[in-house]
């Protein structure tokens, strides 16, 4: 082969490669196309905004939105709960001295006095606690240990322990012997020896050293044996005795999260604010609600009523079974209205936090009842609220504000969206115009872009009886920037801004359990394919 | 976390008969040149009045065909997936204007080299040889209504408070190499050809909607869907390289014969094999009508830290779960049959038939007049109807050839040697064949 025809073959190669290349793409074949589409697909109802459980959803009739909470004035770590006690002691001679085999080292009585505020329990039915009994030998030969609380019994039988047999120690190094009684279901008589007192309780204790031993050396005053006990976390199912005059101070707040999220004017119609109290323990009380308090921001509003500030008197609860419970309580109630006191005005505020401070001192007049008042594990002074309200009102400017939390939204970096907009279409079943914004926020929640436009969802049409009878279907396009667009992976927080007016205005409208807001969102544009 | 990819959105319609993937470019009019390393034989029938015998130890072709084609698409169109680029407006207007009830489309790009050796002396003086020869093929083969293809191209839009039509919509798209290794005798009046072939497959995609619609609501708020039909996809090239291969055999063999002086007769059969597509193919079979209004979040407020995946949600309940397996799929073979006869002055003609087991591919038939040069140069003038398209000119021209060297060029209009403006199909063929 010659030179020329080489050439000429090696050109023609490189001609077919190359026309092979650039069939192949090293560009893309790209095409737009007009795509309209639903994207997403909700709704909304009273229920998102009030928890289900304050709605009262009456067949056809208009909601009721019924708030209802209690508190137990009475702190369970104090009147309901018996004070941890411990008794200790040791055993020494004052000479030194050789004590024989089977010498009794102790024999010990004792009175257990129970600390207990000025209470004084004459009886108790333990549902739980404990007793740890701990006992030291510090002699050279082992030791029989018996102790025992006659008066604490189960099913009638005292706790008694007998020939607890406690090793042999030493000075140094003395033997330890724990015995730890559950005392659920125990009964304790704290009358003392003379059946006429309270919060006593005896204990026996004997120690004898080892009768088959060779004795042991005791130095003077030197302990060769302690012993303590200790009885924890003694809580009564019931107890009897007289239950002292203390005064228990209730300062509580609750926060109402979900109306954190309103805020702007509104009108509400009627309601009340039920109150009452309910006093399960054998003891009479004086109640004072010093302040009952609405605030939003900082602002506050006091409720206004006649009780405010005043002491009202519940009498003992009775100490025979009603119902379910071992015993009869006594109940005062109290009724707040928009005629009685303010408490239209403070609702309307829109709280985000309800405040209460309340007194409660029991035994007023002392001891009048002999030492027979009386506690259960589940009495205590009970302060059940309920604030009702039919969900009727007229609203200005009343808005909702809730942010979301999002991880960003994906788009495409190659940019396929040319152009297009997103429609909002809403089916108001409201009868309230409603102006919704979302706004886009980034990680440090700031600002990126408005995604709605200024107009409002119409509201439904309502007939004579003020009823919505259809919804009313608005549609909201609002374009896709290409600000929106370069925001759009940016965005960590979705901030809802919704504002509500009702219509027609200066009407109280009722609202219904079937009153519902449908939205779709419609996607429609120039999406341009790219083939890969 | 809120995820919305619109670009899913789009993937209902490539469900509906859309491929991203009209890559790939095949040719199906008749090649002059025998596929083995010979001169061409017809060639040298035509000018050297008999067969000679084939005395040289070694030589290779290289070959590259590319076309498009399609019964009612224009080439403007269609040359935009060979050489990518922009589909306007215009572009689209032109082809929408052409769309038939029943429209077929197809395209191929081939290159390649064929390698024949002669071992040894007594191989040469029998006339054998051994061929090892190495194809790409890529072939998109396509059937599809014009609510099929405004839908895809023109979007849903256009459909509003209608019905598209997607029923009897295919589309099939292959790519793989083929490594052959084959057996040519060559005798006074013939040359026979035996190869067999390894082929791995690179990328398939395969979609029959027997029965498929898309309504478009008026405004918009909803999409109803009807399918019934069979998607497979091997998910790309880069799969068929994480996974085991795909992998496949192929058998192809041909014959020519002269008969007296006047005639030749040649019988072919390409790519009769398969491919076994590995476990990462996506295959899906599905008969579902279902209504889309949009993901419904239920409560508006319950979009609160979810993950919202538009996309993925519609395709899932269009496709359901995913599920890859291992797919058999037999090659797009070909049968072709071919009678020249030679006349006075180096003058010829021949009629051919040619059978493509290729979705949308009719049979062809083809009819060729062409004169040879003393120079060895040559000219053919072919006419085809089939295939593809309809009625197609082709123009091949050997630029030379001689004992050492050869060289063709040809090229394919369908519909347009005659009507240049109304063209649906273009295509190229070169072939190099050296002699050493």
């Amino acid at each position: 082969m010659n030179l020329k025809q080489t050439l000429c073959s090696l050109s023609i190669l490189v001609l077919i490669g190359c026309l092979s290349e650039s069939c192949k793409r090293d560009g893309q074949t790209e095409w737009d196309t007009e795509l309209v589409s639903p994207i997403l697909l909700t709704e909304f109802t009273v229920g998102d905004l009030v928890p289900d459980s304050l709605i009262i959803s009456d067949n056809g009739e208009p909601l009721i939105i019924r708030y209802t909470t209690s508190y137990n004035i009475i702190p369970d770590d104090s009147l309901l709960r018996i004070p941890d006690t411990l008794l200790a002691n040791s055993i020494s001679l004052p000479v030194t001295f050789g004590l024989p085999a089977g010498f009794q080292v102790a024999n010990i009585s004792q009175l257990i006095r129970f600390a207990y505020r000025d209470v004084q329990l004459t009886e108790a039915v333990l549902e739980s606690g404990s007793a740890q009994f701990k006992v030291s030998n510090y002699l050279n030969d082992k030791v029989f240990i018996g102790y025992s609380f006659p008066k604490l019994t189960k099913n009638g039988i005292p706790v008694s322990f007998s020939n607890q047999v406690v090793e042999a120690g030493s000075i140094t190094n003395p033997t330890v012997m724990t015995n730890t009684i559950d005392l659920s279901q125990h009964n304790l008589d704290l009358r003392g020896d003379n059946n006429i007192s309270a919060n006593q309780l005896r204990f026996l204790l004997d120690a004898t050293l080892n009768p088959n031993g060779i004795g042991a050396s005791v130095f003077a005053n030197v302990p060769f044996v302690t012993y303590e006990n200790k009885f924890m976390n003694l809580k009564p199912s019931f107890a009897r005795g007289y239950l002292g005059k203390t005064t228990f101070s209730f300062d509580q707040s609750t926060a109402l999260d979900f109306m954190r999220k309103f805020s702007g004017l509104i009108e509400l119609a009627d309601l009340k604010l039920d109150l009452n109290l309910e006093n399960s323990v054998g003891a009479d009380f004086m109640l004072t609600i010093d302040e009952i308090s609405a605030s939003k921001d900082n602002s506050q509003l006091n409720l206004q009523h006649s009780l405010i500030g005043s002491n009202q008197t519940i009498a003992r609860a009775q100490n025979y079974a009603y119902q379910n419970l071992p015993y009869s309580p006594t109940y005062r109630n109290y009724s707040f209205t928009t005629a009685n006191s303010n408490l239209k005005n403070m609702i309307e505020l829109l709280p985000e936090q309800l405040n209460y401070r309340i007194r409660a001192e029991i035994n007023p007049l002392g001891n009048v009842s002999s030492g027979n008042d009386f506690f259960y594990s589940t009495s205590n002074i009970k302060l059940n609220m309920t604030l009702e309200f039919p969900l009727r009102f007229s609203a200005s400017a009343f808005t909702y504000n809730d942010t979301l939390k999002t991880e960003g939204i994906e788009t495409e970096t190659s940019d396929p969206f040319k152009k297009g907009e997103f429609r909002l279409v809403a089916d108001n079943g409201f009868p309230m115009n409603m102006l919704v914004q979302l706004i886009l926020l980034d990680e440090n929640k700031q600002f990126l872009d408005t995604l709605t436009g200024n107009q409002p969802i119409t509201a439904a049409s309502v007939n004579d009886l003020q009823r919505v009878e259809m919804s009313r279907k608005s549609v909201i396009p609002f374009p896709i920037t290409d600000k929106i667009k370069s925001s759009l992976s940016a965005v960590r927080y979705i901030a809802i801004k919704a504002k509500f007016d009702t219509e027609p205005s200066q009407q109280l409208l009722p609202i219904y359990s079937d009153y519902k807001l449908k939205l779709q969102l419609i996607g429609d544009g120039t999406y341009r394919i790219r083939l890969k | 976390m809120i995820l919305i990819n619109l670009k899913s959105l789009v993937l209902i319609a490539f469900y509906c008969g859309i491929s991203s993937i009209l890559l790939s470019q095949n040719s199906e009019y008749p090649d002059a040149t025998p596929p083995g390393i010979s001169p061409d034989l017809h060639q040298r029938i035509a000018s050297i009045d008999q067969p000679k015998l084939y005395n040289e130890t070694a030589g290779f072709r290289v070959y590259m065909n590319a076309y498009s084609q399609g019964n009612s698409v224009p080439s403007q169109f269609s040359n935009l997936f060979l050489f990518p680029g922009f589909i306007d407006s215009e572009v689209k207007n032109n082809a929408y204007d052409k769309l038939k009830t029943v429209n077929r489309f197809g395209a191929e790009l081939n290159y390649g080299v064929d390698l024949v050796l002669t071992p040894d002396s007594t191989w040469k003086a029998n006339g054998q040889h051994i061929v090892v020869a190495y194809r790409s093929q890529a072939i998109i083969g396509s059937e599809f209504g014009a609510d099929a293809f405004r839908l895809v191209f023109g979007g849903n839009a256009a459909f509003a408070g209608k019905s598209a039509s997607l029923d009897n919509t295919n589309l099939y798209a292959v790519n793989y190499d083929v490594f052959e290794l084959g057996y040519q005798v060559h005798r006074k009046k013939s040359l026979m050809t035996f190869r067999l072939g390894a082929v791995k497959g690179n990328a398939l995609t395969s979609l029959d909607i027997q029965r498929g619609s898309l309504y478009t609501e008026i405004d918009g708020s909803n999409l109803e869907i009807g399918f019934n039909g069979k998607y497979v996809n091997s998910n790309g090239f880069s799969n068929q390289f994480k996974a085991s291969p795909s992998m496949g055999v192929s058998v192809s063999a041909e014959f020519i014969q002269s008969c007296g002086e006047k005639w030749i007769f040649k019988e072919s059969i390409q790519d009769l094999g398969f491919i076994n597509w590995n476990k990462s193919t996506t295959t899906i079979s599905r008969d579902t009508n279902f209504s889309f209004s949009g993901i419904d979040l239920g409560s508006i407020l319950s979009v609160n830290d979810s993950t919202l995946l538009l996309g993925d949600s519609l395709q899932r309940r269009f496709l359901g779960d995913e599920v890859r397996q291992t797919y058999m799929e037999a090659l797009p073979l070909r049968i072709q049959l071919e009678a020249t006869r030679l006349f006075s002055n180096n003058w010829l003609g021949s009629l051919s038939f040619t059978y493509r087991k290729l979705t949308g591919f009719a049979p062809l038939f083809t009819g060729t007049v062409g004169k040879t040069f003393n120079s060895g140069r040559s000219i053919r003038l072919l006419m085809m109807y089939g295939g593809f398209g309809a009625f197609q000119t082709g123009l091949r021209v050997v630029a030379f050839s001689n004992h050492r060297h050869s060289l063709s060029i040809g090229t394919m209009f369908n519909e347009g040697f005659i009507m240049p403006k109304s063209r649906s199909g273009a295509g190229i063929q070169i072939s190099y064949v050296h002699h050493l």
